[in-house]
């Protein structure tokens, strides 16, 4: 059953006098219990998604199409009051800066209990400040540094504070958008290690958006990679990691430095996706295309299932691997 | 003067870079009571490091944050001085030499900073980034023509269309390909890249690293290459140097330290770097973070998170020793001199 | 084209880039236009004003009138023109002390921020020393001793008001000697002079100006005040003056608001028109003050 689902999304952000998109006609479903990593380079709109999902899109952004359903709930159709209300309770977000996003002024349990107390007035501080501790240690904080400032804790435990605050309320989904990379690379181990092990005690479905592909494709179940504000491939992940369909995600795999493969430097595909200005219809990769056709620019390509469980969003390719067998089941 | 020439007899001429027992200590600031009793507690940036990089070769310098990687190149640089040491830059000694001297020399270490964004003047155009070292060293003849060579060289073509523009105007892997440009300007023999890739996306660091090697096959440069991306030192190092609170731990040839690391850190630290394609080994992750640079543990200064620590490893600082195959570690459990 | 016509153009387009916004801000359109008023006026008041403004006649005191639109003075002068020439002084004595004040600020504000150290303390410890000291009473001390004379106002009020000035200079200063691109400079072996010359004052300029412009009416109105209290140049008309005169002859207690009001709310428009300005150009400089547009 699916806990979150995306149909035919799409969002604008102002500019100016006119809106430029920033998702696409994005679809997507996260089911209970699953880890969905979604990837993408900067500009994709993978951030925004998780904006949209939450509620918390800027000012001067909208709503231009589809919807985002969560428990059975349509969140796109709810006022700022409900969605408050869901917020924290049912789904919640650790970003990136949020290690500086903890109030210098006040001990970290303190805040924790905070987040508590918002949502539950009728709960005691001193239980609050105990269901404080107690996700801290299990987000391997030692609870004893609740007493303490954030800025006598170190990046790392601050981020793992940051995961303690947005699980102290038990939702059933947290979004982290790229919650390690500005972190070291044995923290980033210590932060998925909490991530994952909370996630199996919890039943937590977690939606992980980051540009690290070798990180998704270790924690991931699922994978979902984006392009200029759209979906293009879609998936489990071992399928494409191993078998990239999209010619963007093909690339993209090839020219990442990886640790377990070959010592080789591959260069990326010359330009760049196209601006936020520069939406129009068709295919956004067919400039940099080294398989485009001429109706490529014409035809949006809409996500179409390859094999089980896997999904891209580019008929070129599919015409090329008909007739082959193209995955291993 | 002696005791020089017979150093620069021992060294092989295509040595091109020699660090001997760097030392880098900052002293903390303690009041002006402790300062009086003379108590004064140092920050150990940088501890005994020893390295040395041959022309035409690429020394990856890994590391995570704190370890003292940067300090290493901004003394390189002559940004800090040396508490005590020696770098010889082709046999000369760059902390004994005289002003003018290092000024000359230093014309040929250039260095390529991290930050796109931050490393650029937003108030000068790319035509006044990539002509001020010709400025400021008095080299301003031809300048107009080593500046288009240099943007050449850095792949920012049109090279008309970059020259007047201002950074803000630019991509982060635009930008980044000035820094390269204003790197290569002055021609230069050895280059010091500090985190060149780490703002950047994938695409545009494949495109950068894949500049990067080119221009280092043309011009046979030498290159220290500083990171804490350990894929991308896999991929562009030829040899690799781990360091861990301001001593380097590990170094050798890229292959042989990455299919089989010898000190507990490296072996750690290899095995959660994540991969594309799992390999079915386990995850060392160590606990805990790393010391603060101001209270580095006795001995061995990895003992107390190592999984492999013994009682010995508290009191025995490990040097960094040749243990065949070009490779050095500092670890008493692979070391050869000191019995298991 | 050569490098120097190139960045001719450059220095153009940055010029127009820099007009464009601040025409699109609200302020800093409103303000420059009182600004241009204002200067127009200053340039052109003897073609504009119906009277020699010196000219006593015998029409003394009196209230507005139709050949007299704002009355006339003690001395049977006629006010508008004297409240149009005041214009003239004003703008002037602002201007030139703020720029002796910016010019001063700015020095001790560099030196004090790039070299920091004992010399930058020890030039803090100066500014602070003009800080603590009352400038009111200052500024009366030095022009009763020196002289009341147009040249000695703006002397006094510039060395009087750079403290400010200083401080905000070297907090900036201070942010861009960490700058990447400094260090980067300083790696390819720049010295000082290159780093603060092609540097440190480009960047800082922004602020410069930002601040200058805000300067100009703190100097215009301490030089009303001086000259409110009879320390002005006696042979110059200024709006300070004219309240002078105003106070003087009893015409507050009088009721005579045509002659003391006009004066009064001149002073406050062209504070007005420059500090918008100023405002406008400093959200221009930090682009975190701009609003959403």
């Amino acid at each position: 059953m699916a806990l979150l689902s995306i149909e035919h999304y799409s969002l604008e952000y102002r500019l100016g006098n006119s809106y430029g998109r920033v998702l696409d006609d994005i679809t997507l479903t996260l089911g209970k219990g699953e880890i969905f990593g979604l990837a993408g380079e900067s500009g994709c709109g993978k951030t925004s998604l998780g904006s949209a999902i939450l509620g918390t899109i800027p000012e001067g952004a909208r709503h231009a199409g589809g919807k985002i359903v969560f428990d059975n709930r349509e969140l796109t159709a709810m006022t700022e009051k409900e969605l408050c209300t869901l917020r924290w309770k049912d789904m919640s977000m650790v970003f990136q800066g949020a290690m500086n996003a903890f109030d210098p002024t006040m001990t970290i349990e303190k805040q924790i209990a905070d987040a508590v107390l918002v949502h539950e007035p009728k709960c005691r501080k001193k239980e609050a400040v105990e269901r404080a501790r107690n996700i801290m240690s299990r987000c391997e904080v030692n609870p004893a540094l609740g007493k303490r400032y954030p800025h006598e804790l170190s990046g790392g435990m601050r981020q793992r504070a940051c995961i303690a605050m947005a699980l102290v309320l038990s939702p059933k989904l947290v979004i982290a958008d790229e919650v390690t990379t500005a972190l070291d690379v044995m923290i980033q181990a210590q932060v998925y290690r909490v991530l994952k092990n909370l996630q199996e005690e919890m039943g937590l479905t977690i939606l992980t958006i980051s540009h690290d592909l070798a990180l998704l494709a270790e924690c991931a179940d699922r994978l979902g990679i984006m392009y200029a504000g759209r979906l293009v491939e879609l998936g489990d992940t071992r399928k494409i990691i191993e078998s990239p369909q999209h010619p963007y995600v093909k690339a993209l795999l090839a020219s990442n430095p990886d640790f377990g493969g070959e010592r080789i430097i591959r260069p990326a595909i010359e330009g760049a996706p196209p601006l936020l200005t520069e939406r129009k219809p068709g295919c956004p990769f067919k400039p940099r295309c080294s398989v485009a056709q001429s109706d490529c620019h014409i035809n949006t390509p809409e996500l179409v299932e390859v094999s089980t469980n896997h999904w891209v969003a580019c008929p070129c390719c599919l015409h090329s691997n008909s007739g082959k067998g193209n995955d291993h089941e | 003067m002696i005791m020089n020439n017979i150093i620069s007899l021992e060294n092989p001429p295509e040595m091109l870079l020699e660090v001997k027992n760097l030392k880098k200590y900052f002293e903390k600031n303690h009041g002006l009571i402790d300062t009086l009793l003379g108590k004064t507690e140092y920050v150990k940036a940088v501890d005994q490091v020893r390295f040395s990089i041959r022309k035409g070769e690429t020394l990856c310098l890994v590391g995570e944050s704190g370890c003292g990687k940067t300090t290493i190149a901004k003394i390189l640089l002559g940004l800090l001085q040396a508490t005590e040491g020696e770098i010889l830059y082709k046999g000369e000694d760059l902390t004994k030499c005289v002003p003018k001297r290092f000024k000359e020399l230093r014309t040929k270490i250039q260095m390529i900073f991290q930050d796109p964004y931050a490393s650029l003047d937003p108030r000068a155009t790319v035509y006044d980034s990539v002509a001020e070292p010709l400025e400021v060293n008095g080299l301003t003849h031809n300048k107009h023509e080593k500046v288009m060579a240099a943007l050449e060289l850095a792949k920012l073509l049109p090279v008309e269309k970059y020259l007047y523009k201002y950074p803000h105007q630019l991509s982060g892997g635009e930008r980044q390909r000035v820094g390269v440009a204003t790197a290569l300007v002055m021609n230069p023999d050895f280059v010091i890249a500090d985190e060149p890739t780490s703002m950047l996306d994938v695409s545009v660091q494949a495109n950068l690293l894949s500049l990067l090697q080119d221009l280092k096959r043309k011009n046979n440069l030498t290159m220290l290459f500083i990171t804490h991306n350990l894929s991308v030192a896999y991929v562009f190092g030829d040899r690799l140097a781990i360091m861990y609170l301001g001593r380097i731990v590990e170094m050798g040839t890229t292959e042989i330290i990455k299919n089989e690391p010898l000190h507990p850190y490296t072996k750690a630290l290899f095995s959660v770097v994540p991969r594309l394609h799992p390999d079915g080994h386990g995850k060392t992750i160590l606990e805990g973070d790393i010391p603060d640079a101001s209270h580095i543990p006795s001995g061995c200064p990895f003992h107390p998170r190592c999984p492999e620590a013994q009682e010995r490893c508290q009191t025995i600082v490990p040097e960094l020793e040749e243990i065949g195959n070009e490779r050095q570690v500092a670890c008493i459990l692979v070391s050869k001199m000191i019995p298991v | 084209m050569g490098p120097v016509k190139i960045k001719l153009k450059l220095y153009c387009e940055n010029g127009y880039q820099l007009a464009k916004l601040l025409r699109q801000n609200h302020l800093g359109s409103v303000g420059c236009v009182m600004l241009v008023c204002c200067i127009l006026i200053a340039l052109f008041c003897s073609q504009i004003s119906p009277f020699d403004p010196t000219e006593p006649t015998m029409e003394f005191m009196e209230g507005p009138s139709s050949l007299h639109p704002l009355g006339t003075d003690q001395m049977g002068r006629d006010l508008l023109s004297r409240v149009l020439h005041g214009t003239k002084i004003s703008m002037l004595v602002g201007v030139a002390s703020a720029l002796i004040a910016v010019v001063i600020g700015t020095a001790i504000g560099l030196l004090s921020g790039y070299f920091g150290g004992r010399l930058g303390e020890g030039l803090m410890r100066f500014t602070d020393m003009f800080l603590v000291l009352p400038y009111l009473p200052l500024m009366i001390i030095l022009t009763a001793i020196i002289g009341q004379n147009q040249m000695i106002l703006i002397v006094v009020i510039g060395i009087t008001s750079w403290p400010s000035m200083s401080r905000i200079i070297r907090s900036e200063v201070l942010s861009i000697r960490q700058r990447a691109y400094v260090e980067r400079a300083r790696a390819i072996g720049a010295g000082h002079t290159h780093i603060i010359f092609k540097h440190i004052m480009p960047n800082v300029l922004p602020l410069i100006s930002a601040n200058v412009v805000l300067i100009i009416p703190v100097a215009i109105i301490s030089e009303s005040t001086l000259s409110f209290i009879g320390l002005g140049d006696p042979t110059t008309i200024s709006w300070g003056s004219i309240l002078n005169d105003a106070l003087n002859n009893n015409a507050i207690m009088l009721g005579q608001w045509w002659f003391y009001l006009p004066a009064g709310l001149a002073i406050v428009f062209l504070s007005l028109g420059f500090s918008f300005i100023g405002h406008a150009l400093d959200e221009i400089a930090n682009p975190k003050l701009r609003k959403e547009s």
